[in-house]
């Protein structure tokens, strides 16, 4: 197992240096630059600020050179500063990280707790009142786009009913309940695509395994049929939903920019956005070198979760 | 009718001890006042005094502006009216909350604001929304119970103008938050600041050749040629930018200035405390302001203000409907009619900051670069009512000139295009297009840009001008402009201080958003000989002929301009709206 870890570590190598390269070529791609968005409206009729500007900035020299030098800096930790605040955007984003992994984790487990039985008890029972409910809610929950059940969630819970504040962030360290009770809509509006996505990914894996012959041996073991379904069944058709888990991640970091900006937690999806808006390249360059950092890391730990759900996979 | 006739003489007998609160009150009910502008015009002469510095004998009533003799004649009429401009604003009561009661002291005001800011450097930023706290300027650019904005002391307490120097006496005593002294030297250093490359305030501070200290207290400010606007240039109201920073802070953080609590200094009411770049920032009060409230104590009453950025507008909206904050700016117009039915909130219209929408022809690409003909048919094929009626909501209104009621030289009966479907068609024939041409009218993707294209397209397309629009986001649409890459374009403008700085920011050649790239010499020496005078009347004249100008070269056009909105909790009491971009609390208090 570790030497497998290491050697997909090892693997990851060029796939870093090509989303790097791809990273930090992305921005270019956008019409429009730092300068001019630094200078606004003064740099409409002043080429010569504009080329002074481009000159500070280092945006003038050669984008194999200008790769090398960010890329020389990035390995020593050093993302540069932002074009837009002068803050160091190593700063910048672990400030932004913490509201991120909060909402991102909150989710997932979000998802999880509901997808997981209903998917379950849809599986069981199928066809019944509850299948039929259960694959409604999914299919209602995979069609609504983020910034809409988000606004009628915060319209719904915030002003009618007064229930939870509409947007804001307050670390959980400052102050727990503020910070949970902030995080509650953005935690359903995120949530619940991917809880839809896993909960038809649980019913269909737990039909097909329903049927397998370790099951029907295992009920003509005796067992009851709660040792059948969480002992023997959920664990084996669990293998694809980690797989569905997996991928989503990805699904999870685009969201998240919709629902930072709606929900206004100043996490990576805002600053993302918000880099894109102000041409704020160092930022935009080191946040998607993360996420997409992030994104390896988890389609590792989802390969390694295979070994540990299913004994039968060794690497 | 007693010598106290009107609300302006009343306001001046409170202010100067003539007459005590209650009295006042009593005569401006008898004047026939509404309680609403009873308030304002409380609110406006403050029932306060501004500190007196430690033994400096300083002129510190409002109004009351030049003591140093005036070297010539233009500048005494200027020095001594305080180079106040009439605005033509009906009633104080349009601008601020409900101000009766005694103010009260302490709590945090939360508001959330449309547009994020990038830091706290005055001079080189344009993130308005908190200098009004964290800075003072020399002048203040104030709204007067007549209506009329005018230049009262700030930092500066008395001023001098002549045809080729401005020279200001300073208020002593001052510090900034990082503890130096704010003297004749900050001043030199802070328009130096505004002069240099990377400044974003270049436009109004163009006319100071050079800044002399002439002793610890007193600058004097070199000008090319006498500058009508002066003022307003160096007030607060200059798009924010003619900001005082502290000369020690600014040499030691360089670049870096204004981008943390550690970095930012001025001397304003409030001092910055905590930022987290694009989600919200908290200022809070000194204590030891010069400008102090009814109780003799320094402003502003309340502790604290955090300001949240929150970009979307149903959500910001939603937060200040639920209470969850007090106070957001921009209230867009379909927003308006709910916000004023809700008897938690009220609502402030604030007249010195309009969004006007218009738009401009390329100088170099397309159909329209040599044709005037063809312009003027865009111009005629517009019906500016109907755009107004439609986008603006019971809050447009159509507009035909560059200046807005109230600017110096607005004249509704200057020449102007009106909505003429006949004569532009005849003239897209005279133009050399019998059959019709194909254009594209570039844009910012936003939503009422957007409205506005379609109903544009289908406009001109009546006149025979068929329209593809191309909708860009900010910056690309930028990229086009500066490279002057497009045929047709729309954008939407902001209020600004003077008629100079709305009218030579605009068409002067090479000016920041001459979007049209013209360059005109007979407009450049209109715009030049605009601001080259201290006399009102020459001035307004100049203004005129620049409208006929524009009227007659037609590379820019107007569409309909709105009235700008914020929406507040009802307990917070006692806002004056004095400029642009300003959130009016500085003499504000919350009601328990």
């Amino acid at each position: 197992m570790t030497a497998y870890i290491g050697r997909r570590i090892v693997q990851m190598v060029p796939v870093l240096l090509l989303v790097s390269i791809i990273a930090f070529a992305l921005v270019f791609v956008l019409p429009g630059d730092p300068a001019r968005a630094i200078l606004g409206d003064q740099a409409l009729r002043d080429q010569q600020l504009y080329e002074q500007a481009r000159k500070d900035l280092g945006l003038n020299r050669p984008l194999p050179v200008q790769y090398a030098d960010w890329a020389s800096h990035v390995l020593r930790g050093d993302f540069g500063v932002s074009t837009h605040t002068h803050l160091s955007v190593s700063r910048t984003l672990v400030q932004h990280l913490a509201p991120t992994t909060e909402l991102a984790a909150l989710s997932m487990l979000f998802a999880l707790a509901v997808a997981i039985p209903v998917g379950v008890i849809s599986a069981l029972r199928p066809n019944s009142r509850a299948d039929i409910g259960g694959t409604l809610v999914a299919m209602v929950g995979t069609s609504i786009p983020h910034f809409w059940l988000g606004l009628l969630l915060v319209l719904f819970f915030a002003l009618r009913l007064h229930w939870l504040p509409p947007s804001g962030y307050i670390p959980f360290t400052h102050d727990p309940i503020g910070n949970l009770k902030l995080m509650i809509l953005p935690t359903l509006t995120l949530g619940s695509g991917i809880a839809a996505l896993l909960m038809r990914q649980t019913r269909s894996s737990m039909l097909e395994v329903m049927q397998q012959e370790y099951v029907i041996t295992a009920r003509a073991k005796g067992l009851s049929e709660r040792r059948v379904v969480i002992g023997h069944a959920l664990r084996n058709a669990l293998t694809p939903v980690a797989t569905v888990i997996g991928l989503q991640l990805g699904q999870l970091v685009g969201g998240a920019v919709i629902t930072e900006t709606i929900f206004s937690i100043p996490g990576v999806g805002s600053l993302a956005a918000s880099s894109i808006f102000t041409r704020d390249f160092p930022v935009l360059q080191a946040v998607v070198l993360i996420l997409a950092v992030a994104v390896l890391i988890a389609n590792l730990a989802t390969d390694v979760l295979y070994a540990w759900l299913d004994p039968r996979i060794k690497y | 009718m007693s010598r106290y006739d009107s609300p302006r003489s009343l306001a001046d007998a409170f202010t100067n001890g003539r007459m005590n609160r209650r009295q006042l009150m009593r005569r401006l009910a008898a004047a026939g006042l509404s309680t609403g502008a009873i308030g304002a015009v409380l609110a406006a002469c403050g029932g306060e005094q501004s500190a007196t510095p430690t033994g400096a004998p300083v002129a510190t009533k409002p109004g009351v502006a030049s003591t140093i003799a005036p070297t010539t004649t233009a500048a005494t009429a200027a020095a001594s009216t305080g180079g106040s401009i009439a605005t033509g604003m009906s009633a104080m009561a349009a601008v601020s909350s409900g101000t009766t009661g005694t103010p009260k002291r302490g709590g945090q005001i939360t508001i959330a604001q449309q547009g994020d800011w990038t830091g706290f450097d005055p001079h080189r930023q344009n993130s308005a929304c908190l200098f009004n706290y964290v800075y003072d300027s020399l002048i203040n650019w104030e709204a007067q119970p007549d209506g009329s904005l005018k230049a009262t002391p700030a930092l500066a307490t008395e001023w001098q103008l002549t045809d080729t120097a401005a020279i200001f006496k300073l208020r002593q005593g001052v510090k900034f938050h990082d503890g130096t002294d704010f003297n004749a030297e900050s001043v030199k250093f802070n328009i130096e600041r505004m002069k240099d490359a990377k400044s974003a305030a270049k436009a109004y501070v163009a006319s100071i050749k050079s800044v002399e200290v002439v002793d610890p207290f007193t600058v004097k400010l070199n000008l090319t040629g006498p500058t009508g606007p002066i003022l307003s240039n160096l007030s607060q109201a200059a798009d924010a930018h003619g900001f005082m920073i502290s000369k020690a802070m600014a040499e030691k953080a360089g670049d870096k200035y204004g981008t943390s609590p550690e970095t930012t200094s001025g001397t304003g009411p409030m001092k910055l405390i905590e930022w987290v770049p694009t989600s919200y920032a908290v200022v809070q009060r000194t204590g030891s302001h010069w400008q102090t409230g009814t109780d003799g104590q320094p402003l502003p009453y309340f502790e604290t203000i955090k300001t949240r950025f929150i970009s979307d507008d149903a959500i910001r909206f939603v937060e200040v409907r639920s209470g969850n904050v007090q106070l957001i700016d921009n209230l867009q117009p379909k927003d308006v009619p709910t916000a004023q039915a809700d008897p938690a909130l009220a609502v402030l219209e604030n007249p010195f900051q309009t969004t006007a929408y218009q738009f401009m022809f390329s100088t170099k690409t397309g159909p329209f670069a040599d044709n005037l003909k063809l312009r003027q048919a865009v111009h005629y094929a517009i019906n500016r009512d109907a755009v107004a009626k439609v986008l603006g909501l019971g809050t447009g209104k159509p507009m035909v000139h560059f200046l807005t009621p109230g600017y110096l030289g607005y004249d509704e009966q200057l020449p102007h295009y009106d909505f003429n479907l006949a004569k532009a068609k005849q003239l897209v024939t005279e133009a050399g297009y019998p059959n019709g041409l194909d254009i594209h009218l570039t844009m910012i993707n936003r939503a009422v840009d957007t409205q506005q294209a379609q109903i544009l397209k289908q406009m001109l397309e009546a006149a025979g001008i068929r329209v593809t629009i191309d909708p860009l986001e900010r910056l690309a649409y930028n990229a086009k402009v500066a490279t002057l890459e497009f045929e047709m374009a729309t954008y939407l403008t902001g209020a600004r201080p003077d008629s100079d700085s709305i009218l030579s920011g605009r068409f002067q050649s090479d000016a920041d958003k001459n979007y049209a790239g013209m360059k005109d010499p007979t407009m450049d020496d209109l715009l030049i000989k605009g601001r080259s005078s201290y006399d009102n009347a020459v001035r307004a004249a100049t203004y005129k002929d620049v409208e006929k100008r524009i009227y007659e070269t037609a590379w820019f056009g107007t569409i309909w301009y709105r009235k700008y909105y914020d929406a507040g909790r009802k307990e917070i009491q006692g806002r004056v709206l004095t400029q642009e971009a300003d959130i009016g609390l500085r003499k504000a208090w919350i009601e328990k």
